[in-house]
């Protein structure tokens, strides 16, 4: 009988406390003991990363700023993060969330020109609907791509990887439920390719992610924003 | 009597198939009454050699012993499954007791087609072993080395090879060098640094790149370079990285990613020019068949002692050659497998270079090796491996020797972890 993924998480959280363990135990134990955590930026700025850096966080999701002009976009992208690279030194690392806004040639010329940088992906940079363009740049660039934040349908996720478009999933954990996460995980997995799901907003589902994290072999990172972190990390807990 | 009379009376009945019970012989083998030889494989010995008490990788030798005393050496060493390897033998010795050893090819079809279930790497290294031993025998029987067989020696200076660089700092690399232009080394193979996650950080990336420049500085324009990514990063962590490292001009890089997936390391090899090396998980020629005829890789490292031995890596040589490949093939167990291989790669016209796992100075594995046989095996001379000219696989091995070492049971390989206590490659 097909159930929401609301329900799906209270019958997990009902029958893990019934056998008084954590979600991540019934789900198959423990493959990790702390989650890497990606802290999202507001503005982007240096200053805020300052901020940021003393709570912990080490791994930031930038957020592009498209509306500017069209001729210095690529190298007002490159000029931000080389600023917030050299704020947070060797040891920060950068996800160039796009929400989609780029076109297929924006996002290449950018993925080009940040090639040396190590951005440890590339997040959503158009809508996957443009398939052709997004294998363009998929085949020309290094840098790691990340899809999924608007895929609904799970199935989509084979189409991703089978044109390699992905380095990292990001399946919307409450619009898909745990299982169904961990379905799409184990389909990546055969791909190498990494998960890194979306928690959403409450925090029923955020305590979930990491439950998910902390018992999936290809999770990479999970974003969250307002917890405190250690190193980059937030440990996994022991209690039910 | 002299080693070809064996082959002479094959209208004369065959021996075993009138010694009784104890004359047993395989399925099918009354099928080729009167068209093989008169040898007969009377015993199937297994030997599991450890050097050392914590060996992940203790020898899985195989001997076949004949009616006419000839005997056939094979290495079958799994890394990490020494005991399921050599049970898998001891399954094969139905196959093999009472059968004309001549017939390699045949025993080779039965020993894979008639296990149903073909490949895996237990099963391939089992039949490597038995079938380097066959052609042990077949060469010994013949009179001629096994390479000569293989249609013959293309290079008579021996077969090129590479030590891998065991120095960490620049002055252990210059010295390297040193050693290496002083002894005509013209190769060595290293890694990358550390563990790697699915997606890597900024640090982790630069600190790759500027280990390996370090090396090719250190090393000169003149040595070539081989670096195994030993299958530890993922598409996305390779693709970075072999983006940064073609102004290295590396001779090649080794398993970019796990070989589970071709398309996956298809994508990566299309991302630099440096050409991509593959194979040595692979069992049989039906395991390299995708990744030639897409173009995946430029080189095959298909390892003897896994992939089927001489049979298996001879066919995936000559699928090689008819793709555009060339052969480096994987050597990193005991001395008889890399013997073995060096008939095969001196015989095939697309053969690049030859791996063992060995320094440029012999350590303790190497002279225990030369105490065995009695010559310094997989030593290169002047950067070649000398080709063996003794008939077979060219050397004598005296079940005692082994005696020394005996099996110290399966010892599991390296495993390794990431600092948030996950499962990593190494």
């Amino acid at each position: 009988m097909p159930r929401s993924p609301q329900d799906e998480l209270d019958w997990l959280l009902a029958e893990s406390r019934r056998a008084r363990v954590p979600l991540y135990q019934w789900l198959g134990g423990p493959v990790r003991n702390k989650v890497r955590i990606l802290t999202p930026m507001q503005a982007g700025t240096p200053e805020e990363l300052r901020r940021l850096w003393p709570l912990g966080a080490r791994a930031f999701s930038v957020p592009v700023a498209a509306g500017g002009p069209a001729r210095r976009f690529v190298s007002d992208t490159v000029r931000r993060l080389e600023a917030l690279r050299a704020a947070g030194g060797d040891a920060a690392d950068f996800v160039l969330s796009c929400r989609a806004q780029l076109t297929p040639l924006q996002a290449s010329q950018v993925a080009r020109a940040l090639e040396g940088f190590h951005l440890l992906w590339m997040d959503e940079p158009c809508p996957v609907r443009y398939t052709e363009g997004l294998r363009k740049l998929a085949e020309e660039t290094a840098v790691p791509l990340g899809f999924g934040t608007a895929v609904e349908e799970p199935a989509a996720f084979l189409g991703l990887l089978r044109d390699g478009l992905g380095a990292v999933l990001r399946p919307s954990l409450p619009h898909f439920g745990v299982q169904m996460t961990r379905k799409i995980a184990a389909l990546a997995e055969s791909y190498y390719v990494a998960v890194a799901p979306l928690a959403g907003e409450s925090q029923a589902w955020r305590n979930a992610a990491l439950q998910v994290a902390g018992c999936t072999a290809n999770f990479f990172i999970q974003e969250l924003a307002g917890v405190p972190l250690e190193d980059g990390y937030i440990a996994l807990e022991a209690r039910p | 009597m002299k080693r070809r009379m064996f082959l002479t009376a094959a209208s004369a009945p065959p021996l075993l198939a009138q010694a009784g019970p104890a004359g047993a012989r395989p399925v099918g083998a009354q099928a080729f009454d009167g068209l093989g030889s008169k040898l007969r494989i009377t015993a199937v010995k297994v030997f599991g050699v450890s050097i050392s008490r914590e060996s992940d990788r203790p020898y899985v030798f195989v001997k076949l012993e004949t009616n006419e005393g000839l005997a056939g050496w094979g290495e079958a060493t799994l890394e990490g499954k020494a005991g399921a390897v050599m049970a898998c033998v001891e399954d094969f010795r139905e196959f093999l007791i009472g059968a004309d050893p001549m017939q390699v090819e045949h025993h080779w079809q039965s020993m894979y087609v008639h296990s149903f279930y073909r490949a895996g790497p237990v099963m391939g290294s089992a039949i490597s072993g038995i079938d380097q031993a066959l052609w042990d025998l077949r060469g010994k029987a013949l009179g001629v080395p096994v390479h000569q067989v293989l249609g013959g020696a293309l290079d008579s200076r021996g077969v090129r090879g590479y030590y891998h660089a065991r120095a960490a700092t620049r002055a252990e690399l210059e010295k390297l060098r040193e050693t290496a232009v002083r002894d005509g080394v013209s190769c060595f193979k290293t890694g990358i640094p550390g563990y790697y996650e699915w997606i890597d950080s900024h640090a982790k990336v630069k600190r790759a790149v500027a280990h390996l420049t370090m090396i090719r500085e250190a090393l000169g324009p003149d040595i070539d370079i081989a670096v195994d990514f030993h299958a530890k990063t993922s598409p996305a962590v390779a693709s970075v990285l072999v983006r940064e490292l073609e102004p290295l001009h590396l001779l090649f890089i080794e398993e970019p990613c796990p070989p589970e997936n071709v398309e996956a390391m298809r994508r990566i090899a299309r991302r630099t020019t440096t050409p991509i090396a593959t194979g040595e998980r692979l069992v049989a020629h039906y395991g390299v068949r995708e990744i030639i005829e897409r173009g995946v890789a430029d080189i095959l490292q298909t390892d003897i002692n896994h992939t089927g031995g001489i049979t298996a890596l001879w066919k995936i040589g000559a699928m090689a050659e008819l793709g555009g490949l060339s052969l480096a093939p994987h050597a990193c167990e005991g001395p008889i497998g890399g013997i073995a291989t060096l008939h095969v790669d001196s015989a095939l016209p697309n053969f690049l270079v030859q791996e063992i796992c060995g320094g440029v100075e012999p350590g303790p594995a190497e002279k225990i090796w030369e105490e065995w046989l009695g010559f310094p095996a997989m030593r290169m001379v002047a950067g070649r491996f000398p080709l063996p000219q003794k008939p077979g696989l060219g050397f004598e091995l005296p079940d005692e020797a082994l005696k020394r070492y005996p099996f110290n049971g399966t010892r599991p390989m390296a495993r390794v972890f990431h600092s948030d206590g996950s499962v990593a490659a190494w």
